[in-house]
């Protein structure tokens, strides 16, 4: 009986020591074959995200004692400055923080390490496609996602006014929904908007309206060299048409208040000048945080056609490590810790950002603790990725905002309008790929 | 010279061999839309901001100037002077904010003296560049009064005492005497002021950002775009060396007919 108990006991023992020789050697793996290691990470510095990025990097140290993460964070626009001119002066970080649309510039000229097979295989089936899609070059993949940026799918609106205006719930079609905006307006003696009916006239929300509106119709504006574009057809008149309806013909919304510089439209919302206002999921935390409002919601935009929801997607905020690096083993551990499901879980809670990986989303933890992000979240699998533009950016203010003002200024008729977003498009394609 | 040198390439920074384009850079400009607006916009601007700065300098300087006592003269120097030393930024935020159709002081003043209406400052493509030529005067008129009222005193006093005796009135002091006499002052202020206004840019980067359809962007701010937002840098260059040429035959040609022939 003794011996058992001995046997049992030394059993119960070795596998304790077994377990924790393991659990040390997979903490260690990074260590087997490395001295202690720094590496440099530049990040954006929107509060949420400091606060998510602290976190995770005292977690990585913590586990990861031999390597140290010196942590540096700049606004939005001065990092991506500092990104390029690092790199063009070979003085960029080991990891870097950056916006999807922006790798394309450095994936051309062969300035990322592409991420390691195993860990690219994994990010193929664990997030969403159009997330993906920007850090995407030639097949390979060159940064790993960490969220879902989205422009779609979702409008901002306060229960109390639809009920005022007679509307017990949100409008569940695109034709209710203009409807709902009509009642919502309000004007001054000259005709004026003071209070508008529905707000989509950002330098983001135009261009990424007319293009789901395209997608919704089964549209295409890709030709198929899938390197240029074409917006001279029937699905990309009906788009552009609705949406100068909504100002022109309807009067839910004007562009006058749109180019401020110093405030985005959500801000109009948040401080009660717009009934509705198709805006990106982001914005609920500047209403949550800084307004301090609770009386809004975010409900789903109806389908155009009734039939559709696909829109077009911009990828999001993700990690990438310079081919220069000399670190790149630990920047992709790195990479690797904090995006694994539990600390991604963490990023996006903290972030009120969308999860570009697919568990994260599908979890009733994060639903949980961001309950009004779940219009955005059940249009995920309608995304796709925006395609290679060149210049994002570009393409929404230059381009198709630029003369979706003219239409609405009565300057340009739509034909006119659309064949200039084609050219222009196209141009600055075949100009960017010549860099 | 850089600048000159990368007006010729299709240059990214992140491209280690940019290439070599010739005079493309230049033939696009001549095609660009955006490029005509923005500088004609400029040409605008510096129309109208510098000859409503001189105009109203002169006046205020002399206005100060023929304050006798010593201590309201250097109250209202200093009082003219003190936008200056703001930093633009936070100058044309604060401007932005009043210029704010729904909540700005600017509509609101505007308001009491007749029937209010929303006047959209910032985002209505006839009053964009008005409004930042008005915070541009605004910020920049002082130090130009300052130097105006140096140049006020160094005028010998004999000149007025003969006017006096002459019986010739305060107009007519000014217009013959003070005016004339002015010139060379002027001709600096004008010639630095012209080359301040042609890289106009803070303001409008801050309180329109160039809209709205670019009624209110200038050559500083489309270089700047191209540059740096959008990685155009061979165009932007070739708008650089555009921008130099220019200010540099406008400052020729002022200096050639600012040119006195007469000296005390």
């Amino acid at each position: 009986m003794k011996k058992a108990y001995r046997r049992l006991f030394l059993a119960i023992f070795c596998t304790f020591i077994f377990s924790i020789a393991i659990n040390f050697h997979g903490q260690q793996s990074f260590a087997a074959g490395a001295k202690n290691v720094t590496i440099t990470y530049w990040t954006h510095d929107e509060p949420t995200f400091l606060a998510a990025n602290k976190e995770l990097i005292a977690r990585f140290e913590k586990q990861y004692p031999n390597i140290k993460v010196k942590h540096q964070y700049f606004p939005y626009d001065v990092l991506e400055a500092k990104e390029k001119a690092a790199y063009a002066t070979k003085n960029e970080s080991d990891v870097q923080q950056i916006f999807g649309s922006w790798a394309i510039e450095f994936t051309k000229h062969g300035l990322f390490d592409a991420v390691p097979k195993s860990m690219a295989d994994e990010a193929k089936r664990k997030y969403f496609q159009a997330p993906l899609g920007g850090y995407t070059f030639q097949g390979k993949l060159y940064g790993i996602p960490r969220e879902f940026n989205l422009e779609n799918g979702g409008v901002l609106y306060y229960p109390n006014e639809i009920a005022a205006a007679g509307w017990e719930k949100f409008p569940e079609t695109y034709q209710d929904l203009v409807g709902l905006a009509q009642k919502l307006t309000k004007y001054d003696s000259k005709g004026n908007i003071t209070h508008y009916g529905f707000d989509f006239s950002s330098t983001d929300n135009v261009p990424y309206l007319f293009l789901s509106l395209i997608l919704q119709q089964g549209g295409n504006y890709w030709k198929p060299d899938n390197v240029h574009v074409t917006f001279t057809t029937p699905e990309a008149e009906k788009a552009m048409q609705a949406m100068a309806d909504l100002i022109l013909k309807y009067k839910v919304c004007d562009m006058k208040h749109s180019n401020d510089p110093n405030v985005d439209i959500s801000d109009y919302f948040f401080k009660g000048t717009s009934g509705m206002c198709f805006r990106g999921p982001w914005v609920i935390a500047n209403g949550v945080n800084t307004y301090k409002l609770k009386n809004f919601r975010y409900a789903p935009m109806p389908s155009f056609t009734g039939k559709s929801l696909a829109f077009a997607a911009e990828s999001g905020w993700g990690e990438v490590v310079s081919a220069r690096s000399k670190n790149k083993k630990a920047a992709w551990t790195f990479i690797k810790f904090i995006t694994s499901q539990k600390n991604n879980l963490l990023f996006n809670s903290k972030t009120y950002t969308i999860p570009a990986d697919k568990s994260v989303a599908a979890s009733a933890e994060f639903m949980k603790a961001n309950p009004l992000i779940k219009p955005s979240l059940d249009v995920l699998p309608y995304g796709r990725p925006i395609g290679p533009l060149q210049s994002v950016d570009r393409f929404k203010q230059e381009i198709v905002y630029a003369q979706f003002q003219k239409v609405v200024d009565k300057k340009i008729d739509i034909k006119t309008a659309l064949k200039a977003i084609e050219t222009q498009t196209n141009s600055m394609i075949d100009e960017l790929l010549a860099q | 010279m850089l600048s000159l040198i990368l007006a010729f390439y299709n240059y990214s920074p992140l491209n280690p061999k940019p290439p070599f384009v010739g005079l493309q850079n230049f033939i696009n400009l001549w095609s660009d839309q955006v490029f005509h607006k923005s500088f004609f916009n400029t040409l605008k601007f510096v129309a109208i901001a510098v000859s409503a700065n001189l105009v109203l300098a002169v006046l205020i300087a002399v206005s100060i100037n023929s304050i006798a006592k010593k201590f309201f003269k250097n109250f209202f120097r200093t009082l003219y002077f003190l936008p200056t030393i703001a930093p633009l930024v936070a100058v044309s935020l604060i401007w932005a904010t009043m210029f704010d159709p729904n909540y700005g002081v600017v509509n609101m003043v505007l308001g009491l003296f007749g029937k209010h209406t929303m006047i959209y400052w910032l985002t209505s493509d006839r009053l964009a560049l008005l409004s930042v030529v008005i915070v541009t005067l605004w910020a920049d008129l002082g130090y130009n009064i300052v130097i105006l009222m140096a140049g006020l005193d160094s005028i010998p006093k004999m000149f007025y005492e003969a006017a006096r005796i002459d019986g010739a009135n305060r107009f007519h002091t000014f217009w013959e005497i003070t005016l004339p006499l002015l010139t060379r002052t002027l001709l600096f202020v004008s010639v630095m002021t012209v080359i301040s206004y042609f890289q106009v840019f803070t303001q409008v980067q801050v309180m329109t950002n160039g809209g709205p359809d670019y009624s209110s962007e200038v050559l500083a701010f489309t270089i700047y775009k191209d540059a740096f937002r959008f990685m155009k840098m061979g165009y932007a260059s070739a708008i650089s060396v555009i921008l130099l040429g220019v200010i540099m035959v406008v400052s020729v040609l002022q200096l050639k007919l600012g040119k006195a022939d007469w000296e005390y």
